[in-house]
């Protein structure tokens, strides 16, 4: 019985390797040392690596094939006061935790949004845009879902654990719908196309940048639910000393109105003056 | 002894538990779709390999045209075909047909399953087709003379002979398709590894990811002894 | 009139003439041997009588039955037929060079698989009260199949697989399974020329047995000493006719063809 105990927790200690260099631990040695000089460390590597994925209007590459958006501009504008090198490098979303904290990136800069869960794994800045999640549609279907009571009975999708689904899960009404998680929010517009779902429920700034436009021109926002809020923010290391630096260059650009007219640039005003005001 | 119990017991918490549970749940999903496939997939690889290798050119190159455009695209490209081009392109999305009964999770996995077994058929056709056609026509022939039909020769005679002649290449790929049943968690069948990325996305804990790993590898333990007995068996009858 | 009749059997393959019209008739009980250079004729013949190869024209009559060809077209149209050949090619045995036998099925399954086969079939169309089990039919083709092995000598083998024997126990297998369906006629497509001189002693023991017990057959056959000492009749073909025939002893002592002569004196 003792080797059999033995051979499974050897097993588990394999499986679990990961879960320990997650961060997951908090009783860890592994993060807190070195979080102290985590400024130090990307300094002396004099660039940033900031760990995106692409999707517009945050990070992507425009038609001359250049890396662009609001964050790319964001973060470059930082980085110049900073004195770094902006490096991006796309990662696999479900990953950014332990690429993180593996010290493969230095920081998630890709419409992150704070979330509770989150802040047991990495340390936010300051909220520099306010996240709003809305409901999308087949235009076919524009005179029978107008509120959150139409969608009851539809057949609902969002990304399985993004903020979309907390917010389907949260509603009264949408609650009570047919819901099937989706692997990422670019597949649960493809299956609203294919009109696999009534509706699906995904972030603001992707539902703008996409419905409408390309092949998804026949989807469409609904205009008159509005849906719990979030804000995006910058994720560091645990106790990085990076958030204090970063979230003063912030303020820099706030007051200098830099990042005022980058969001008028990506047409996000509503959403930047939601999260830090006029 | 009291060290061990107490690493023990941070790893059997709660945590571990409900993991446990919930990628079970997926594994159960995860197998259906194995043996479903499996099921569905021989009868109808044979079929194809009969029609692949048939002297009728109405039957041989539609069907070999089939196999090569199946066999020449990703899987993963295949489950998408069957899952939105239903609505795209035929405005009858497969989630609103009726013998799913509204069950989009029904829909799905049925979808991903039909790709699965047209998939693997045509794999297994190839196979099978080479099974077949390494059998020496003499063996044929001892049928023929002892005044046996065509199938009682093929069920009797030429069919075990066949499957000792792919059970090599058989088993390489039904473990493949264990592990490929993997990819039916980009169409949303909650396989287990769909389960294991809610863990990564909901509460931020990577280990179930890992932890699926030893799921795998225990089933394609099971399957890798049962393709050994089966090979024992089959080579006593040549030396 | 004789158990065989055929007359004027030709074959060919694409644009070579393989049977140019062979005729010749067997009686009852008699052997036949076919000799001739590779290339002759002889295992297209062979093969033709056992249906693997379809005669272009001619006939073959077994026991005053036309079972191909003949003079009537709508006769031989209805004994083309897939049904008609599968039953009229049990007139024959047929034992290969290179025996295959079923790897998969013991010396025994071997012998009783088709006999079986045929036995369940010819059960279903009897009436109900006259049917017997499966385990009749069963016990009854297993004593057959042990009587024959007995006849070849390997009545301890029953339980072996073909890939434990030596090449003369597997023909003499191959030879107790083409006697299981009681055919009339026993043919041998070279049946010791895959063997090593030891085994081919021990097979050509077993068909000189079957010539004791008044079994009718013809062999194609490379042995020469077992064409004169075995036959009562011998066929020596060329060029796909038969260039001569007659008793071994006119064929072998006194031949009159040229071919012939210099055929015996290379072997």
């Amino acid at each position: 019985m003792k080797k059999l105990l033995a051979m499974l927790l050897s097993l588990l200690c394999i499986f679990s390797l990961a879960a320990c260099s997650a961060g997951q631990t908090t009783d860890g040695s592994d993060g807190s040392a070195s979080a102290n000089s985590d400024y130090d460390y990307i300094a002396a590597n004099g660039k940033l690596v900031i760990g995106i994925t692409l999707y517009e209007p945050m990070n992507y590459n425009d038609e001359n094939g250049v890396l662009t958006g609001f964050d790319t501009e964001f973060a470059q504008a930082v980085c110049e006061k900073l004195g770094l090198e902006p490096e991006f490098q796309v990662i696999d979303w479900d990953m950014k935790e332990s690429e993180l904290s593996s010290r493969n990136i230095d920081c998630i800069w890709n419409g992150l949004t704070v979330t509770e869960e989150r802040r047991e794994n990495m340390d936010f800045s300051m909220s520099y845009l306010t996240n709003k999640q809305c409901v999308v549609i087949n235009s076919s279907n524009a005179g029978t879902y107008t509120d959150t009571a139409s969608l009851a009975s539809a057949m609902l999708s969002a990304e399985g654990g993004s903020a979309g689904e907390d917010a389907i899960l949260a509603d009264e009404s949408l609650s009570q719908a047919s819901y099937t998680a989706s692997d990422s929010q670019a597949s649960a517009l493809l299956a609203l196309k294919s009109g696999n779902y009534d509706a699906i429920v995904i972030d603001y700034t992707l539902a703008t940048a996409s419905a409408g436009t390309g092949d998804y021109t026949e989807l469409m926002i609904v205009d008159g639910i509005q849906l719990a809020n979030e804000e995006y923010a910058i994720g560091f290391r645990l106790g990085s000393d990076m958030t204090e630096k970063v979230n003063a260059v912030i303020r820099e650009l706030i007051d200098d109105g830099t990042l005022a007219s980058l969001a008028d640039k990506y047409d996000m005003t509503d959403l930047y003056e939601e999260a830090v005001g006029k | 002894m009291y060290d061990i119990s107490n690493w023990l017991n941070s790893y059997i918490n709660e945590d571990f538990i409900r993991v446990t549970v919930q990628l079970w749940k997926g594994f159960g999903v995860t197998l259906s779709l194995f043996f479903l496939t499996l099921i569905l997939a021989i009868p109808l690889g044979l079929v194809l390999a009969f029609c692949t290798k048939s002297s009728f050119p109405l039957l041989k190159f539609p069907f070999r045209a089939l196999v090569y455009v199946i066999r020449g695209t990703p899987l993963l490209l295949q489950l998408m075909i069957v899952i939105y081009i239903p609505g795209i392109a035929f405005h009858s999305p497969i989630t609103k047909w009726g013998m799913f009964g509204g069950n989009v999770a029904r829909a799905y996995f049925f979808g991903a399953l039909f790709a699965f077994v047209i998939n693997y058929a045509c794999y297994f056709s190839e196979i099978f087709r080479g099974g077949i056609e390494n059998i020496p026509k003499g063996q044929y022939e001892a049928c023929d003379v002892l005044g046996m039909t065509r199938s009682e020769a093929f069920f009797k005679v030429i069919l075990l002979q066949v499957i000792r002649n792919i059970l090599a290449p058989m088993s390489n790929e039904i473990i493949t398709l264990v592990k490929d049943t993997a990819l039916a968690r980009t169409v949303a069948v909650t396989e287990i590894l769909f389960c294991a990325y809610e863990f990564l996305k909901v509460d931020a804990i990577i280990w179930p990811l890992f932890y699926t790993g030893l799921f795998y590898l225990v089933f394609n333990a099971v399957l890798t002894w049962l393709f050994g007995i089966a090979e024992k068996k089959l080579s006593r009858y040549y030396k | 009139m004789a158990l065989l009749e055929v007359s004027n059997l030709k074959k060919s393959f694409q644009d070579t003439e393989v049977l140019k019209g062979i005729s010749f008739s067997l009686e009852k009980g008699e052997v036949l041997a076919i000799i001739g250079s590779s290339g002759s004729g002889k295992t297209t013949l062979l093969r033709c009588l056992n249906f693997l190869e379809k005669a272009d024209s001619g006939s073959i009559e077994v026991d005053d039955h036309t079972i191909f060809g003949g003079d009537d077209a709508e006769v031989a149209s209805v004994l083309a037929s897939t049904k008609q050949i599968r039953k009229n090619r049990l007139y024959f045995g047929l034992v290969f060079q290179s025996f295959h036998l079923f790897p998969q099925y013991t010396v025994l399954q071997n012998l009783t698989l088709s006999a079986q086969l045929k036995a369940l079939k010819e059960n279903k169309t009897l009436p109900r009260q006259e049917r017997r089990t499966k385990a009749e039919i069963y016990r009854t083709l297993d004593q057959q199949a042990m009587e024959l092995l007995d006849r070849v000598g390997l009545t301890e083998k029953i339980s072996s697989y073909p890939c434990e024997l030596s090449g003369g126990q597997q023909q003499r297998v191959a030879i107790a399974r083409a006697l299981m369906l009681t055919p009339d006629i026993l043919c041998f497509d070279e049946p010791t020329s895959a063997l090593d001189p030891e085994l081919t002693k021990e097979v050509m023991g077993v068909i000189r047995s079957l010539k004791s017990s008044d079994t009718t057959m013809i062999v194609v056959t490379h042995e020469m000493d077992f064409a004169r000492n075995v036959a009562d009749k011998v066929i020596f073909m060329a060029n796909g006719i038969i260039e001569e025939k007659g008793t071994p002893e006119e064929v072998f002592d006194h031949p009159k063809s040229p071919i012939l002569q210099s055929f015996i004196s290379n072997t």
